[in-house]
């Protein structure tokens, strides 16, 4: 089975050894690829933890990307001119302004979180188009069930449920993540498609939503970083 | 008096799912098993507990390697990954699926022997 994790994150603090521990892991659990992804920081603290990823990905047979995370529209913007120099851009959700400006995005990758801190699910069907036309895949957060608790717990499921409804109705693309930020928080490919099944995705759907969907992002990406690419829909041949 | 036993047609169909807890420490079977029926009960309850049947398969525990066998019915199964997937061990642990099948002896062929 294919099985990508494109949101594992770490901060500044992170070592070789955390990075060489997360990939262990990843690789025993049978992933094909893993995405790092960090908070929105300075470019010189961005370019040394770029570093140590490189450095300790050389040993390791997966696929490892480098993801940032913006917070606020400001960020987003910022982030959007660099487009070409990273991998993923994923937006934090939340906030019904934020959600709705990264899926009218289409540099964005993911939108992560959308319902965090929320009652409802912060996506309706005028984001769950959206997020079809500018493909911007909407993430459904295994960690933020885990590290929750009690009617907190309950909330979250809720608001995965209404998620998964929505976008399945609309075709809005949905990923599956662990949310990870501790090596040992990583979870089996088959959790993670289990978690999915459980809360209404067809079996077909949620490993679309572990491999291919993921799969997908990644290689657009790289299409973008090459020479040859302009603008979406345009190249040199 | 002893019970008869239901005939073919009549009895549930099972699946047998094999996992090995990666940790870093030594985790018990017992500690295990526990922390599993733990995780099913806090999201499933009581009713969905007795709906997926969660039974373990003592005698194939693997105290080396920390492989296990647990059984339940046929349609109940991603229910249970998704609960053995989200429970929470006193140390660093994480729980990997090696396999699903409908018989132990596939179980034993294809994952216990090659251990």
């Amino acid at each position: 089975m294919i099985a990508y994790d494109l949101h594992v994150e770490i901060d500044k603090t992170a070592t070789e050894k955390t990075i060489d521990k997360f990939l262990n892991i990843a690789e025993k659990l049978g992933y094909s690829g893993i995405a790092f992804v960090i908070n929105q920081m300075k470019k010189q603290d961005e370019k040394e933890i770029v570093k140590i990823i490189k450095n300790a990905s050389k040993s390791s047979n997966l696929e490892v990307y480098f993801g940032v995370k913006a917070r606020t529209i400001t960020g987003l913007e910022k982030l959007i001119k660099r487009r070409r120099e990273i991998d993923l851009i994923l937006v934090e959700g939340g906030n019904l302004k934020m959600n709705r400006k990264a899926v009218e995005t289409r540099e964005v990758d993911i939108l992560s979180v959308p319902s965090k801190k929320r009652y409802d699910c912060g996506i309706n069907h005028v984001t769950a188009r959206l997020a079809r036309e500018n493909d911007v895949a909407i993430e459904l957060n295994f960690g933020e069930f885990l590290k929750s608790e009690n009617s907190a717990r309950i909330k979250v499921l809720q608001n995965h449920m209404e998620i998964v409804r929505i976008a399945k109705k609309y075709k809005a693309p949905v990923i599956l993540t662990s949310g990870a930020s501790a090596p040992w928080e990583l979870k089996d490919p088959f959790v993670l498609l289990s978690y999915a099944v459980s809360i209404g995705m067809e079996i077909k759907e949620s490993k679309n939503a572990l491999g291919y969907g993921p799969k997908r992002i990644v290689q657009k990406n790289r299409e973008r970083q090459s020479d040859k690419w302009i603008i979406p829909g345009v190249r040199v041949v | 008096m002893k019970l008869k036993i239901l005939p073919l047609s009549m009895r549930r169909k099972k699946r047998y799912i094999a996992f090995r807890v990666i940790s870093n420490c030594d985790i018990s079977y017992e500690e295990v098993k526990q922390k599993i029926r733990e995780a099913v009960v806090e999201i499933f309850g009581k009713k969905g507990y007795a709906d997926i049947h969660p039974r373990f398969i003592d005698n194939l525990w693997n105290d080396e390697k920390k492989v296990g066998v647990i059984r339940c019915w046929h349609k109940e199964v991603y229910r249970l990954v998704f609960a053995i997937g989200s429970a929470k061990f006193n140390c660093e642990a994480v729980v990997k699926i090696l396999k699903v099948s409908g018989t132990i002896k596939k179980i034993k062929t294809s994952v216990l022997n090659k251990l």
